[in-house]
């Protein structure tokens, strides 16, 4: 147990219930995010001190309800079960009390400390509703403070409550939720049964009566190896057959009706409604966004908003990265003398941190939309509107986004997977992310379709390509979804909430704690690949060719330059990138790939953008932008390429691993290595099958 | 079972029309849509709105006390519901049926 001076206190709510928002007004900014041990449910901490005590915050998911359904909440409730905090919060939106206080029930049922904040209350103002305080606190055995995060008004008063509850100034009730008496009566049968057995962790036995009467699978598991087990089952079956018989339904929705018929009842003594049923603010605005013709451009209209800032607007920062990197790359040229050292520094460090730096723009744009989307409320909208669709291919409709960001970059794509629940859902569209084909790729069929394609035919090539990663990835997502999480589909019973508008600071902040996870966490990944690809691709050197090139070097008028160009080439079958390259031709030969052709998709897994640059290198005419016609001239003219190789290889580009980045940010977004390996091996093997067939149907046909 | 009901004339939700209001009568989802519907308040005895359906005809947008939700189709078969009348506010349409499962 912590001091005296420690308050432990944890948030729950609704989600939409302003919980983050009251949570950042009560922590400010001493705040850590993090995830609960063993899932990938994110997990925010802040401390503060008020009046001598220091309260500790733990922000819990926010959640309908304490089932143990989804992982959020389950993370909810074992976190109240197992760590004991000194009181819960719970928020809720005083604007929806019907529906929000579903949870404070279940809250009553885990006899906690409870402490009831009724958020938004200057919006109850505005309506004219009257909600008696006094009463509500009588019937519900909590105190009520409310509060409104947006004015900031009894936040004070909150933390007041906090301090006066655990100093005992302030005893609360601790009622509890009463059902009706024929439930009583079972939930004290079962109280009676289960507490001669166990001491079950201090979980309270009231809690795991109604939770068995639920049929609860958790708290059925935990009674199972139990001595009591037996007579825990005589009561249920006698529960379970009373109910259906006099009330026709089954145990767990006749409590859930006991909750809701509890609830009306209270709210029918302390609130008085200004009109019920009028059209809402947040109706009239679904009226047109979600208008049965517009609602459709208007949807793919802000998608395409989307789009177009995170990769527009991103281009620019991204060239500023990128050149502030070649500067500094020019400076340190400069003053270091030439040494491993120096390479190791230019081309492996400094050249890894840029890589990780670069995605940097496009991911706090796209984060700043998604945020401002969830915020306003237009994020559920966004899953209506598109649910139909993607829901053929097994998937939810708010897999629509991370999809299309695809097109632009895989990073930040399958960092936007965070805003799905579902964790079928999540690892499926991860999966088929990479299929669309990501701006990087572009150059390489750029260069290929100039080397190999006549000008009128590019449009169209480039076009079936596009299409064919669209093909595969929705194959792939059904394939996914109907083995692997078969029947684990992600529920669209679910909020449509009212409009709000969005906080400012909110926003930045998560979107700023998301880039700094990013950079943390793939980062460090990122970085320490960059460095093992460029030892990869530098060494071992074959000392003959060195000294040959050594002695060009000192002769009068050589260009070292142009030299360098044709050392690096020369020694590439003899780096350990090149010898992979060579070994891999067994398996690449029925693909059309000789070893250069290898080592650029080798290559590749560092970026995209590096398969032209480093074809470049291979065909020994430089990497500058200027040289990519030759570059497609000396393609077009090698003896063992042709259009069937071309198309092959861009298949091949268009499938395989996108690059290191996204497969350390897939790691770090599914929590899995499992899946992550996994992800690279599919990606392989779809590549290698469709460049397969690609190749031997278009060499039969003589291209 | 089901017998000593007295006798409504019973719809699924997924059939129910736009700007009418409908009491729930029975839930039979299961697993975790069931929870979800629960946890929503979607429990026998409540009294609901039909808002609209999206514009690809599917999911449905729902009104219950003062929140909206929405359901997919095939998930609102697992509700039964019983006519109330039209809803004050709202002008019944009668459009729906155009959208059935067309796209």
């Amino acid at each position: 147990m912590a001091d005296s001076k420690t308050i432990f206190v944890a948030l729950a709510g609704n989600p939409n219930s302003g919980k983050t928002s009251i949570f950042n007004c009560m922590a400010g900014a001493n705040q850590k995010v993090g995830n609960f041990s063993g899932v990938t449910v994110e997990k925010v901490e802040g401390t503060l001190k008020h009046k001598g005590y220091t309260i500790r915050l733990v922000d819990l998911p926010g959640t309908y309800s304490l089932s143990p359904y989804s992982p959020e909440e389950k993370v909810a409730r074992d976190f109240i079960l197992f760590q004991k905090p000194d009181m819960v919060i719970n928020i809720v939106d005083a604007t929806n009390l019907e529906r929000n206080l579903v949870l404070t029930t279940q809250l009553m049922d885990l006899e906690v400390e409870l402490l009831v904040v009724m958020n938004m209350i200057d919006e109850v103002e505005k309506q004219k509703t009257h909600i008696d305080f006094e009463q509500f606190e009588r019937l519900f055995g909590a105190h009520v403070i409310p509060v409104s995060a947006v004015t900031k008004f009894g936040i004070p008063d909150l933390l007041d409550h906090i301090v006066d509850i655990k100093s005992g100034k302030i005893e609360t009730k601790k009622y509890k939720h009463h059902y009706t008496e024929k439930t009583e009566n079972y939930i004290l049968q079962l109280i009676n049964i289960i507490k001669q057995r166990d001491s079950w962790k201090g979980v309270p036995t009231r809690w795991m009566a109604i939770k068995l009467i639920e049929q609860d699978p958790d708290v059925l598991a935990m009674i199972q190896s139990s001595p009591c087990r037996e007579a825990v089952n005589e009561v249920l079956n006698s529960v379970s057959e009373d109910i259906l018989k006099f009330d026709q339904m089954e145990t767990d929705v006749y409590l859930a009706e006991e909750r809701v018929a509890f609830i009306h009842g209270a709210l029918k003594e302390t609130v008085r409604n200004a009109e019920e049923e009028a059209e809402t603010f947040t109706e009239k605005i679904d009226n047109i966004l979600l208008h049965r013709f517009f609602g459709m451009p208007i949807f793919l209209l802000i998608m395409y908003g989307i789009f177009q800032l995170t990769f527009q607007l991103g281009e620019y920062p991204m060239q500023w990265i990128n050149s502030l990197f070649q500067l500094l790359t020019q400076f340190l040229d400069g003053i270091i003398p030439a040494s491993i050292a120096k390479s190791i520094l230019l081309d492996g460090i400094i050249a890894g941190v840029g890589g990780v730096l670069i995605f940097l723009p496009n991911i706090l744009i796209l984060f700043l939309c998604l945020s401002l989307l969830e915020a306003t409320g237009y994020m559920a909208r966004v899953a209506f509107v598109i649910d139909k669709l993607m829901h053929r291919i097994g998937l939810h409709g708010k897999s629509f986004i991370p999809m299309i960001t695809g097109f632009g970059c895989t990073v930040p794509a399958l960092m936007a997977v965070r805003t799905l629940r579902n964790r079928g859902d999540r690892i499926t569209t991860m999966m088929v992310v990479p299929f669309f084909s990501c701006g990087a790729k572009l150059p390489v069929y750029t260069l290929i379709i100039s080397a190999f394609f006549m000008p009128a035919a590019a449009g169209n090539v480039l076009f079936g390509i596009y299409l064919f990663g669209i093909v595969i990835a929705l194959i792939s997502a059904k394939l996914i979804k109907s083995t692997a999480f078969k029947g684990e589909s992600e529920p669209f019973v679910m909020e449509l909430p009212p409009y709000r508008k969005p906080s400012a600071l909110i926003m930045l902040k998560q979107t700023w704690m998301r880039a700094m996870m990013y950079i943390k966490k793939a980062g460090t990944i990122i970085l320490l690949a960059s460095v093992i690809l460029w030892f990869a691709v530098s060494f071992p050197k074959n000392p003959e060719i060195h000294n040959k090139y050594e002695t060009l070097r000192l002769q009068k008028g050589a260009n070292i330059v142009q030299l360098d160009h044709h050392e690096k080439a020369e020694q590439l079958p003899y780096s350990v990138a090149g010898r992979i390259g060579i070994f891999l031709e067994p398996i690449s030969r029925p693909l059309g790939f000789d070893w250069r052709l290898n080592i650029a998709l080798i290559n590749g897994l560092a970026a995209k953008e590096i398969v032209v640059s480093s074809m470049g290198t291979i065909f020994a005419v430089g990497n500058d932008e200027g040289n990519i016609n030759s570059l497609a001239e000396s393609l077009r003219n090698d003896p063992l390429y042709s259009k069937a190789v071309g198309l092959s290889f861009m298949v091949f580009v268009l499938l395989y691993i996108p690059c290191i980045a996204s497969v350390a940010v897939f790691s770090r977004e599914s929590n899995s290595i499992k899946w992550a390996l996994f992800f690279v091996v599919y990606s392989l093997t779809v590549a290698w099958i469709f460049s397969f067939l690609v190749y031997q149907t278009a060499s039969l046909f003589g291209l | 079972m089901m017998t000593n009901r007295p006798q409504v004339e019973s719809i699924l939700l997924s059939d129910a029309s736009i700007g009418i209001r409908y009491r729930v009568l029975q839930v039979t989802a299961k697993g975790i849509i069931r929870q979800r519907m629960l946890d929503m308040g979607l429990v026998p005895g409540v009294r609901l709105v039909v808002i609209r359906f999206a514009p690809l005809g599917d999911p449905i947008e729902i009104r219950i006390n003062r929140f909206f939700m929405s359901l997919r189709k095939e998930e609102a078969k697992y509700v039964f519901v019983e006519a109330m009348g039209p809803c004050p506010h709202r002008h019944p349409r009668r459009f729906k049926r155009h959208f059935h499962g067309r796209f």
